[in-house]
């Protein structure tokens, strides 16, 4: 009986060892099975915890983005991340779900670059986004040509700059509301009641009219 | 020979010339660049352009509008409906331009001019008297506004005026509709009905038998019953073609508790309080645009909240003067009286009473009021005192006059 509850719990433990160190395996590298990816902590407008980026250039840039995120009620926000390659992308969308980027303005983007400078990505919203497939992906291009010069800082200045004129250059978006449904019956119903209404008052001021002395 | 055919009133004699002046100038001077600033909503047109848009089903901005509001639906439901949806068929005919949203207020604003006129004629007034309580209606800085933008307010006051000098006329019925649409229009409408309740509780004041009484009271009874037949009937048919509201009921008890819940503790930025507008103060702009060039700056555009300064500053003294013609059976001065009282004692009760926010356009619906008692005043002061008055108004209106070079 005892040496079943002990191999039992041995068993137990075992599994529990098991995934706690998956887990921990997964996070030491970043990318969770090609799935979750740990964020960082958000560093106002500019996270960069391998500090790639020199402490003046990050506070000019938050700025910068802050300044963009004014005139353009788009909330920009940019962001240099410890992996590259084809794990950019996953981290950054990511890191704009957990920061919640955009949320409270009209739409968000997250400039992403690795911190080897070989890699970059543009994370805009599926709904709404701020910027066009084709826009995102001419961004990328020209972050990564200056980001690859070891120009990171200059690489986001200049994306958000040309977010800015992106903006700019659109018409302010319209947008057709859902049709609501009218309960035409019940106007139909209540307009009989309207047209009876002005027929008996109309009636009954002429009638009143005619038998007014002159 | 003789002609034997009775001489017939030919159409130029019975002809007010100067009324028409003054409808031709003030509806010129309405329209006079209506579409002007380009592009730019003058004060509430922001919410109600906006809704118009809305009904008809164009795209818009998500400003100024609730998370659930659907195409083809008012979404402006804190107000009954018939004013955008005259403003939305406006824009349906003639393309959601600003000339297109603003032409009924030109409209109304004109037509208010000629039943001011015709009112005090049907109160047994002079042409004289009904001349100038039209010059008033025409050139009052307020009234021109509220005439040449699109907001509520002049639909409301037009309509209420209508409803008034139908019953003056003995058209109880028909004032029964008139007051109902004013009433959904904005729900003040419902002020010209305690107006003529006011004025017809006064005609009784003279200690009539109860025969005698009931018989005095059945055009009020009448005019009161249209009234809410035809309100109740008309918004629920509005309501259900055009809102999300499925009984007037409904509507009605929202747009009480929206507007019960519109309170301040002390007026701020363009809010005042109903004491403030008798000395035009509260006023406030409702559009500016001003250009710098060479290093100066010029105001092009001023579109001000205010009442004419003459108007106001005299109407303390006429309706004092209409008072007391009340007293002594005036039914001119009775309208007058009652018609201040049931529009502005109101506002004065909302504000000091439950700090409902007011603000200084609220006024537009008493200045009809101001009109008929600075009409009945006029006779009582000399000439030249009504020829200052005149020119004092002209000459604020020329001061005031929203679009410069």
């Amino acid at each position: 009986m005892i040496a079943r509850a002990c191999a039992w719990s041995v068993a137990l433990a075992m599994v529990v060892a098991h995934v706690s160190t998956v887990q921990i395996a997964r996070a030491d590298a970043g990318v969770d099975g090609g799935a979750a990816y740990l964020a960082p902590p958000m560093e106002d407008r500019v996270t960069d915890p391998a500090r790639k980026i020199g402490t003046e250039a990050r506070r000019e840039l938050g700025k910068m983005l802050e300044e963009v995120r004014r005139t353009t009620q788009v909330d920009v926000v940019a962001f240099v991340a410890p992996v590259g390659g084809d794990d950019l992308e996953k981290a950054g969308r990511a890191a704009y779900e957990g920061w919640q980027v955009g949320a409270g303005y009209d739409s968000g983007i997250l400039l992403v670059l690795s911190d080897d400078g070989e890699a970059s990505a543009v994370i805009v919203p599926d709904k709404e986004p701020a910027l066009h497939r084709d826009e995102a992906v001419a961004l990328e291009a020209t972050m990564l040509k200056l980001s690859r010069q070891g120009q990171l800082a200059i690489a986001f200045r200049v994306a958000a700059k040309k977010i800015e004129e992106i903006h700019d250059a659109r018409p302010v978006a319209l947008r057709v509301l859902p049709r609501g449904t009218p309960d035409l019956g019940k106007a139909a119903r209540y307009g009989t009641g309207v047209l009876f209404v002005v027929m008996a008052a109309g009636f009954l001021a002429r009638r009143r009219r005619r038998l007014e002395p002159p | 020979m003789t002609n034997d055919n009775p001489p017939s009133r030919s159409l130029l004699t019975t002809l007010d010339l100067r009324l028409l002046w003054i409808l031709v100038i003030g509806g010129a001077l309405r329209l006079y660049r209506l579409s002007k600033p380009d592009n730019g909503l003058i004060f509430d047109e922001v919410y109600y352009v906006q809704d118009a848009r809305v009904i008809l089903g164009l795209p818009v901005h998500l400003d100024h509008l609730h998370p659930g509001a659907q195409s083809g639906f008012d979404p402006n439901s804190e107000h009954t409906p018939l004013a955008k949806l005259i403003m939305a068929a406006s824009m349906h005919l003639l393309g959601p331009t600003a000339f297109a949203w603003r032409l009924p207020s030109v409209i109304l604003g004109t037509l208010s001019i000629w039943l001011v006129y015709k009112l005090v004629q049907a109160l047994g007034g002079t042409k004289g008297q009904a001349q100038v309580a039209a010059f008033v209606l025409a050139f009052d800085n307020l009234a021109f506004v509220h005439g040449r933008i699109a907001t509520l307010d002049i639909y409301v006051m037009t309509f209420m005026l209508l409803g008034t000098w139908l019953h003056v006329s003995r058209r109880y019925e028909l004032a029964g509709i008139g007051f109902g649409l004013a009433t959904l229009c904005k729900l003040n409408g419902l002020f010209g009905v305690a107006a003529i309740v006011l004025f017809e509780a006064g005609s009784l004041l003279g200690g009539k038998k109860p025969a005698a009484l009931l018989r005095s009271l059945e055009p009020l009874f009448v005019m009161v019953a249209v009234y809410v037949a035809f309100t109740f009937c008309a918004l629920g048919a509005l309501d259900a073609a055009w809102t999300s509201f499925r009984s007037p009921i409904d509507h009605l008890i929202h747009i009480v508790r929206f507007g019960a819940s519109l309170t301040q503790k002390a007026p701020d930025g363009a809010s005042s309080t109903p004491l403030q507008w008798l000395l035009n103060d509260g006023n406030f702009e409702y559009l500016s645009v001003r250009v710098t060039s060479s290093g100066a700056t010029k105001t092009t555009v001023l579109f001000r909240g205010a009442m004419t300064e003459y108007v106001i500053f005299a109407a303390p003294f006429a309706l004092a003067a209409a008072a007391q013609r009340a007293w002594h059976g005036s039914r001119h001065g009775r309208l007058a009286v009652c018609l201040f009282i049931a529009n502005y004692l109101p506002l004065c009760l909302a504000w000091y009473g439950a700090s409902r926010t007011s603000y200084i356009y609220y006024f537009l619906q008493c200045l009809p009021a101001i009109a008929l008692a600075i009409a009945l005043a006029a006779p009582m002061v000399p000439r030249v005192m009504r020829i200052a008055f005149v020119l004092a108004v002209l000459f604020s209106f020329w001061m005031w006059f929203p679009l410069r070079r």
